[in-house]
């Protein structure tokens, strides 16, 4: 069972992956456009550049929190400086690839929401939607040019949602146990990924794509938990906004000082979005972190989707 | 200040809440304009103590000490009956380009700020008759209404307010949320636009041009009187500094239906029109055409509204 679906896999991508590459398949039974459950875990946030691996227990206080003068979400700095801490989170579903122009289609012609569509210079160069089907050839690539409430809306009508940044972390490289940096491992390798470089005009097409990929292109870069694309092709929006520091973070202390399912629900005046784009270099460790301001559009800011594990 | 009153404005609505409960009327009748031209001076009239120079003098001693006291009510900007071209060919749900023509009204000539949000959340709020069956419901369920002043004072535009909140706010002043149509012929006049000061774009404008990721970044609004850009018709900030509710529905195609004599939107939605931009968004979304939808229960921290009225 699992070898069909690993070969009805490796024909949805319609790339021919070496033997080798089924090898090292963390996850075959994942399809795309679907979802995947990923079992509870627990994931670091803050720095984890330079931090050595959690112990097997976790019994170490949580670092105690400063208390911002504003607390208030009114000021952001980005969120830089988080103080690093252990979360556990509980077991969710995300959608194992980045929403598809597709399946955003489907949205915008049942319910009449804006086409992704930006009145500027910029975004002339085939970045705009005219009308509500996607431009022919890009069907499967990860639907950009949102905004973070465009990505809330699109999951609200899904029936889903946008995945805190703790359950993004954690469905992109795996529990924190294994201390990966990328969601294939601990080495960067430019072509598991649809990345960009530093320099501008920032496009690269070393990977084989300049702009976005179809969701799915790039089989060796999967995660744990199966996910394709989590590092590079499109930012991916979360539910979370970005704070200076955790003090705002509602959330109760538990069990072994850990604390569980953190959550800053957003917007605040910037979103919390991880992932990287086709438009950015990623080979410095913890580059996939950024902070974007809810209200933009940008055409590397795309999304997927969570659904929590419905109550037994 | 935007208190002071024009001599050009033949009619202003003022209405005066010290307690909440006194609601004085200004009239410059036709008559009297001329009277007041001649003269070089306004006469002020109370709605409903015609002739009694006692009350008359009450009235007029009573509005200027408020105004010194800066409670004064909203200054509105009359909108004659007429029509304009709605619409533009700069994005999608912009089009077609239509005549529509509208009664006359009056919009406030400021968007509502924090000082007057204030007072509404001290009478008016608790007040079941001025709120939507949907709107109550959710005020019910918000036990602890929060003024969101965002570190900023009275003078300053309210944000962080629902369309419910924005809609019962303006019918407790005797008005509603603008129509799309009501708010784009008041921003523009009906003129190519696309800002309500014309073409330039080079202004100083509160919109955002380009914001680093890694830069601070707070609730940069502008005093709600404080516009070097006016609108033709003497609107300040409807393009920039916050988003506005209007009372319509927003559906991407609703500019080619509905009737082209003073339209309303769509009878039902999911999500309401903003209008105007905000000063987290690039100038593109701050044309008198921008449409952008939000949910009536989302809180933006980009996001207030201004009223508008029926002519008497």
């Amino acid at each position: 069972m699992r070898l069909l679906d690993a070969m009805m896999l490796v024909l949805l991508l319609g790339c021919g992956a070496e033997p080798s590459s089924s090898q090292e398949d963390p996850a075959p039974d994942v399809v795309l456009g679907g979802m995947v459950k990923i079992p509870g875990g627990m994931v670091r946030m803050g720095p984890r550049h330079g931090v050595s691996p959690p112990p097997e227990t976790i019994a170490q206080p949580p670092v105690q929190s400063r208390v911002l003068a504003d607390q208030q979400p009114w000021v952001s700095k980005a969120g830089m400086g988080l103080p690093p801490r252990y979360y556990a989170v509980s077991p969710f579903w995300i959608d194992v690839s980045e929403v598809t122009k597709a399946q955003y289609s489907r949205f915008l012609k049942e319910t009449g929401y804006r086409l992704p569509h930006v009145a500027e210079t910029w975004a002339q160069d085939g970045w705009n939607w005219t009308g509500p089907d996607p431009s022919p050839g890009t069907e499967e690539h990860p639907v950009v040019m949102l905004s973070w409430y465009d990505a809330r809306e699109y999951c609200k009508w899904a029936g889903k949602r946008l995945p805190t940044e703790a359950q993004w972390l954690l469905a992109a490289l795996g529990p924190a146990e294994d201390a990966r940096r990328y969601p294939w491992g601990s080495e960067y390798d430019g072509d598991r990924l649809n990345h960009g470089r530093r320099e501008p005009p920032n496009f690269d097409d070393s990977d084989g794509y300049e702009r976005t990929s179809p969701v799915g292109s790039f089989p060796k870069g999967r995660s744990p938990y199966g996910l394709v694309d989590a590092f590079g092709n499109a930012w991916e929006y979360t539910a979370d906004r970005r704070v200076d520091d955790w003090a705002d973070m509602a959330s109760s202390h538990g069990k072994n000082g850990v604390d569980s399912d953190p959550r800053t629900l957003g917007p605040g005046l910037r979103v919390a979005v991880r992932g990287g784009s086709y438009y950015f270099d990623l080979s410095e460790p913890e580059a996939e972190w950024a902070a974007f301001a809810p209200e933009s559009r940008r055409k590397s800011a795309g999304l997927r989707c969570a659904r929590p594990v419905p109550a037994q | 200040m935007g208190r002071v009153l024009g001599p050009s404005h033949g009619g202003v609505w003022a209405r005066v809440r010290p307690g909440g409960s006194v609601c004085l009327r200004l009239i410059c009748t036709a008559s009297r304009r001329t009277d007041a031209q001649q003269q070089g001076q306004q006469r002020w009239q109370a709605t409903h103590r015609h002739g009694d120079d006692l009350y008359h003098a009450l009235a007029v001693t009573l509005f200027f000490l408020t105004m010194l006291l800066g409670a004064a009510g909203p200054a509105t900007v009359p909108i004659a009956a007429g029509s304009f071209l709605r619409g533009s060919d700069r994005a999608p749900d912009e089009q077609p380009v239509r005549e529509i023509s509208l009664g006359a009204f009056r919009i406030d000539r400021h968007e509502v700020s924090v000082g007057e949000y204030a007072s509404f959340l001290k009478t008016g709020h608790s007040e079941r008759k001025y709120w939507t069956e949907q709107g109550w419901r959710l005020r019910q369920s918000d036990v602890d209404p929060q003024l969101h002043r965002a570190g900023r004072d009275d003078s300053h535009p309210v944000v962080a307010v629902t369309w419910y909140e924005a809609d019962a706010f303006c019918r407790w002043r005797g008005g509603s949320l603008p129509t799309e149509a009501q708010w784009e012929r008041a921003a523009c006049g009906g003129a190519p636009g696309p800002y309500p000061w014309g073409a330039q774009r080079d202004v100083s404008a509160r919109w955002a041009t380009f914001v680093h990721p890694t830069q601070t970044m707070t609730v940069a609004t502008a005093p709600v009187s404080e516009d070097p850009n006016p609108s033709v018709s003497g609107l300040r900030h409807a393009a920039g500094n916050v988003w506005e509710w209007t009372s319509d529905w927003y559906l991407r195609n609703a500019h080619g239906t509905g009737l082209p004599t003073d339209p309303k939107g769509p009878a039902a939605g999911t999500w309401k029109t903003m209008r105007g931009g905000s000063f987290a968004n690039l100038p593109s979304f701050a044309t008198c055409t921008h449409r952008e939808p939000a949910a009536p229960d989302v809180r933006r921290l980009t996001a207030g509204f201004r009223c508008a009225y029926s002519m008497p």
